[in-house]
């Protein structure tokens, strides 16, 4: 007994131990992560529309040419302004869908009339180029009905997003990719 | 079994459900994606600004002259309050109320007070209000409460007779109580015992006018005459009806200068002081303005940049002294203003 108490491990066997449980544990971790990716749901980047502030990044920082961040519109959420901040230059000369009264540089808001004094504003895609102009005044005179969203079709969901990364608001987001936009319904301006 | 072969073996197990825990960990906290972009070419970070006609100028909206700034700010009350919507003053004995629906703060005058629990349970925010008796209006979401020695209640959910989507304002004369309903867009009147009466704000052009409400902010209060005024904050105006209902006038225009109404839908909020004059809040670029009883301009009450950013409304009430309460509800202040002041 007192033998056995005494008895020294030889450097072999140690090594033996040593190896035999670098390999249990690299079986574990193999094992474990198999486990999560099985487990584990496709994720994808988009905005959160609570904390976007529209600081212009998402048109500049995105590695497509024309960025992946799109404006959308939620149409449940629109008051379906005659007079709307998204659409008209602020202090425009008449409420027509003239040039010089428009807001978006690019002219990628179409402005439809629906009823005195209600008109329907819908988003041409190709045309927006994500700046959030149209965003800003909708946010802070209406009811933020326009949102930006990071467009999956075109996306290339990159591991480090760079808007992700340049985002002043801090509103880039993974979120499972089978529900891939985040919308606003429920919440008041 | 020998102790040591027990140990051993456990020692193994240990290591395989550590390495299986790790595993997982690691796995999980990896974010999937595409690892290679390289095919498109990078345009990312180091891009030159957006012009400057991309950009949203707030600031040049928010500009205003100090000269037409005709009050200053005389105290600053903390609610202590979680989210306060209501404000109001009782005229006769200058007690200021705030709502929200888990209590009210109750205040003499300027001077902060406690808060007390609500005599009747609210559901969601509405408004507040003390009628022509001093008796207490409240109302939820849905619900209108008339609290005076007894409590008194009427509405429901819906879009039918007496029926309520989002009450904005309760305000009562000695004859009828009249609330305006954000969410049907109309104004309803009752009897003082909550009986329906009629309805004002219909599609029907013939039948009376019809309220442009974009967003849940429609707001009313009374002239000495007892004329209603109402916010119709789509078309940015204020409308005036009589006691009874009927449309008499409107005034107001829109426009980004400091005498107009900016953005699509204003004014939020707006009060009448003992003089007859609008004091008027505005959402987008927050400021009070006061114009006089046939809609001119007078001055500025609370410049653009007073209030939290983040404000969407501005609930606001006035004393027998004209001192204008208004209600920040982000940083659950009542900010208190006096002609004095300045």
């Amino acid at each position: 007994m007192e033998e056995n108490k005494t008895k020294k491990v030889s450097r072999m066997e140690f090594l033996k131990n040593l190896g035999r449980g670098a390999l249990l544990l690299f079986l574990g971790i193999t094992g474990g992560a198999a486990l999560a990716r099985v487990k584990k749901k496709p994720a994808v980047w988009q905005i959160d529309p609570a904390k976007c502030i529209q600081c212009g990044r998402c048109a500049t920082e995105c590695v497509l040419r024309v960025s992946a961040v799109k404006c959308v519109h939620n149409f449940s959420l629109c008051g379906y302004c005659n007079l709307c901040f998204g659409f008209f230059q602020a202090g425009q000369r008449e409420l027509t869908s003239g040039g010089e009264n428009q807001l978006c540089p690019t002219g990628a808001i179409k402005r439809k009339f629906v009823e005195y004094p209600y008109y329907e504003y819908t988003i041409i895609e190709k045309l927006c180029v994500g700046c959030g102009k149209c965003v800003k005044g909708c946010t802070a005179f209406g009811n933020g009905s326009l949102q930006l969203q990071v467009m999956h079709d075109r996306c290339k969901n990159c591991n480090e997003c760079l808007i992700a990364k340049a985002c002043a608001g801090k509103a880039f987001v993974r979120i499972p990719a089978e529900k891939a936009y985040i919308t606003k319904e429920g919440r008041e301006s | 079994m020998d102790r040591k072969i027990i140990f051993k073996n456990g020692i193994w197990i240990l290591l395989v459900a550590a390495g299986l825990v790790g595993g997982y960990f690691m796995a999980s906290s990896y974010i999937p994606g595409n690892t290679a972009v390289n095919e498109v070419k990078s345009d990312g970070a180091g891009n030159p600004a957006l012009p400057e006609n991309f950009k949203y100028d707030m600031a040049k909206l928010k500009q205003y002259d100090p000269r037409q700034l005709l009050y200053g700010e005389e105290t600053k009350i903390k609610t202590g309050l979680k989210e306060p919507f209501g404000l109001t003053v009782n005229k006769k004995d200058g007690r200021v109320l705030v709502v929200s629906t888990e209590g009210m703060l109750v205040c003499d005058g300027a001077i902060a007070g406690k808060v007390a629990a609500l005599p009747v349970r609210l559901e969601g925010p509405g408004s507040v209000s003390f009628g022509f008796a001093g008796e207490l209006l409240l109302a939820g979401r849905d619900r209108v409460n008339i609290v005076s020695g007894t409590i008194i209640g009427f509405g429901k959910k819906g879009k039918g007779v007496g029926e309520f989507k989002y009450i904005t304002s309760v305000k009562a004369n000695a004859k009828y109580i009249f609330t305006a309903d954000a969410g049907n867009r109309r104004v309803c009147k009752f009897d003082l015992k909550g009986k329906y009466l009629g309805q004002i704000g219909r599609k029907d052009k013939a039948a009376g006018k019809n309220f442009v409400i974009p967003s849940p902010h429609m707001d009313m209060d009374f002239d000495s005459k007892g004329n209603l005024w109402v916010a119709n904050a789509g078309l940015l105006q204020l409308e005036k009806y009589s006691p009874e209902g009927v449309f008499v006038s409107s005034w107001g225009k829109h426009g980004i200068n400091i005498d107009e109404f900016i953005g699509c839908c204003n004014p939020v909020n707006f009060v009448i002081d003992g003089g007859d004059n609008f004091i008027t809040a505005e959402k987008g670029v927050l400021r009070i303005k006061k114009y006089d009883k046939t809609g001119k301009f007078l001055g500025v009450v609370a410049p653009p940049g007073t209030f939290n950013e983040k404000n969407t409304s501005i609930p606001l009430a006035v004393d027998s002294k004209n001192r204008v309460y208004a209600l920040d509800t982000i940083e659950k202040t009542v900010r208190v203003f006096s002609e004095k002041g300045y």
